[in-house]
């Protein structure tokens, strides 16, 4: 029998069968400068996996926080996506309150004939995703953006659930650049959010969300970066737990921690400083 | 003890999550501080959109959550006035004061049996595990899905059902009312009027038809949910798409 992992793969490559598949360059979402309450617009433009699906095809918006949901059809297909691009009417966020920017959007391109078919989709992601500056196997695993935060503070890492994004504060934007290459800034501090990650990822999973390579989650890009197996606990609330359940926790933890040190290289980085190989 | 709705101020909240670390860490046996409620000195009005004065009785008791979250929905109607406690630390942590008797229970040395946090402060800033809180999750859950609620609701004020937990952290299931009629008539107990014996279970490997089978890696949705929309289909169609392993759920 194959692994767990392939065995989902295999599936979701049959379903895939059906539909052009995921967008990516071909939906863009931008926040519309100075408005309060925040409103949103998307950008649209055809490419060859769009042209395919039939020209009356429902375009839809899902905007979702805090368990509260937009639902909103943007136009069929032919309307769309054509040629020169479409810009979609504004939407406002108001209804998500002072915490819209951690609302998340999604387009689906459904069909009425074939109920709950989709014949293409963008993926689920935060509205104010930062850009990647770790990947494995093609896909950000670990994001930055500019933020707002409070006074005296510089960075904070953030847990969205497109990956664990370092958000730097508006007033030290420079620090970015230093963060995105090979620098001392970057040997010190990369260690300290690997080890702020790995804490959330046991946090989140002695509180049941189990760890599991073969799901599509942050937490499982980063076993599958890691190369370490998860853990076989069972599903447990933390009260639940007993004291063996919580010894291999902290082994697992303490083997990839382990791992790391190597994958991280931090005494090469700074080996190459102190050579003034590279920049501080 | 009766009291009008407020919100705490930073120093309200700052006294009450100082309680929940005394009873939680400390295990101290200490009263609720109910003067935090309404002393302006660590609380302020709390004003709703149509200007009603709100009257909350600490002692009130109810049965169940669905109880709970129906009378929590005759008191926050709309949209805009639910905003006021669900998106605000202050305003939601306040409540869950107001009603700390009912939702948090007393060993019999006085000592409280507190558990996760979540449960009685709401954290916005985490990883903001509203479905959690058992006032304001009540009150979200409830006001999405009325009685259809029942699945997650079931319970005392004080328990959180674990149907709400594994379906909880997933919105797009939580908020998509088909889906949950289609877990209703899976796991919802008509005659015993609780989930059905087994729904959450977890061993390894799991279960045919099990909650986790449902929703969790390699699921029924994690499997379609690309290439399906679930908001554009019928509970119909939606349980006309479950494998077989569901069916026998279904007759249960």
């Amino acid at each position: 029998m194959p692994s767990e992992k392939k065995y989902t793969e295999s599936q979701f490559a049959n379903l895939w069968g059906r539909s052009q598949g995921i967008l990516k360059e071909e939906v863009k979402l931008e926040i519309v400068p100075d408005t309060e309450p925040k409103q949103v617009k998307l950008l649209f433009k055809s490419s060859r996996k769009t042209d395919p699906i039939p020209p009356n095809a429902e375009v839809r918006l899902y905007l979702r926080h805090h368990l509260r949901l937009i639902d909103a059809k943007i136009g069929e297909k032919s309307i769309v996506f054509k040629n020169g691009g479409y810009e979609s009417e504004t939407f406002s966020l108001a209804r998500f309150g002072k915490r819209w920017n951690k609302t998340r959007w999604q387009i689906k391109v459904t069909t009425n004939e074939d109920p709950g078919r989709v014949w293409a989709w963008t993926e689920s992601q935060s509205i104010l995703k930062g850009d990647s500056i770790i990947t494995h196997d093609g896909e950000g695993i670990l994001f930055i953006r500019k933020g707002k935060l409070p006074k005296e503070i510089a960075w904070k890492l953030d847990f969205p659930p497109e990956g664990p994004t370092i958000i730097i504060d508006v007033d030290v934007s420079k620090l970015e650049e230093l963060l995105k290459k090979k620098s001392l800034v970057s040997a010190l501090l990369v260690p300290e959010w690997i080890s702020s990650i790995l804490d959330e990822m046991i946090k989140l999973h002695l509180d049941g969300e189990l760890l599991n390579a073969a799901e599509n989650t942050w937490q499982s890009k980063w076993l599958n970066w890691f190369g370490i197996k998860y853990p076989k606990n069972q599903h447990k609330f933390v009260e639940d737990m007993d004291l063996d359940d919580v010894i291999e926790i902290m082994n697992w933890s303490l083997e990839i921690k382990t791992s790391l040190k190597k994958t991280i290289e931090q005494q090469s980085i700074i080996e190459l400083v102190l050579k003034d190989e590279v920049n501080y | 003890m009766r009291v009008n709705l407020r919100k705490f101020n930073e120093e309200g909240l700052s006294e009450y999550i100082l309680f929940l670390d005394n009873i939680r860490i400390l295990k101290s046996d200490e009263d609720p501080p109910f003067h935090l409620l309404s002393d302006p000195q660590y609380s302020e009005e709390l004003i709703l959109s149509d200007g009603r004065e709100i009257r909350i009785n600490t002692d009130q008791e109810f049965e169940t959550q669905i109880d709970f979250g129906d009378y929590l929905l005759s008191l926050f109607r709309t949209e805009e006035d639910r905003s006021k406690v669900l998106d605000d630390e202050k305003g939601g942590s306040w409540l869950a004061l107001a009603f700390f008797k009912s939702i948090c229970k007393r060993r019999k040395d006085k000592t409280w049996r507190v558990k996760e946090l979540a449960r009685y402060r709401l954290d916005l800033e985490g990883r903001q595990k509203l479905y959690r809180h058992l006032v304001c999750g009540v009150l979200a859950t409830y006001s999405i899905h009325r009685e259809r609620s029942r699945l997650f609701l079931y319970g005392p004020l004080h328990k959180h059902a674990r149907t709400l937990d594994v379906v909880g952290s997933a919105e797009e299931l939580m908020l998509n009312p088909r889906l949950v009629k289609v877990l209703d008539l899976l796991y919802w107990d008509e005659k015993k009027n609780k989930p059905k014996a087994r729904t959450t279970s977890n061993t390894r490997p799991l279960d045919e038809g099990v909650l986790y089978r449902f929703i969790g890696p390699g699921s029924f949705i994690k499997q379609f949910e690309q290439t399906y929309d679930f908001w554009t289909m019928s509970s119909e169609e939606i349980l006309d798409l479950l494998p077989a392993e569901f069916d026998k759920w279904l007759e249960k």
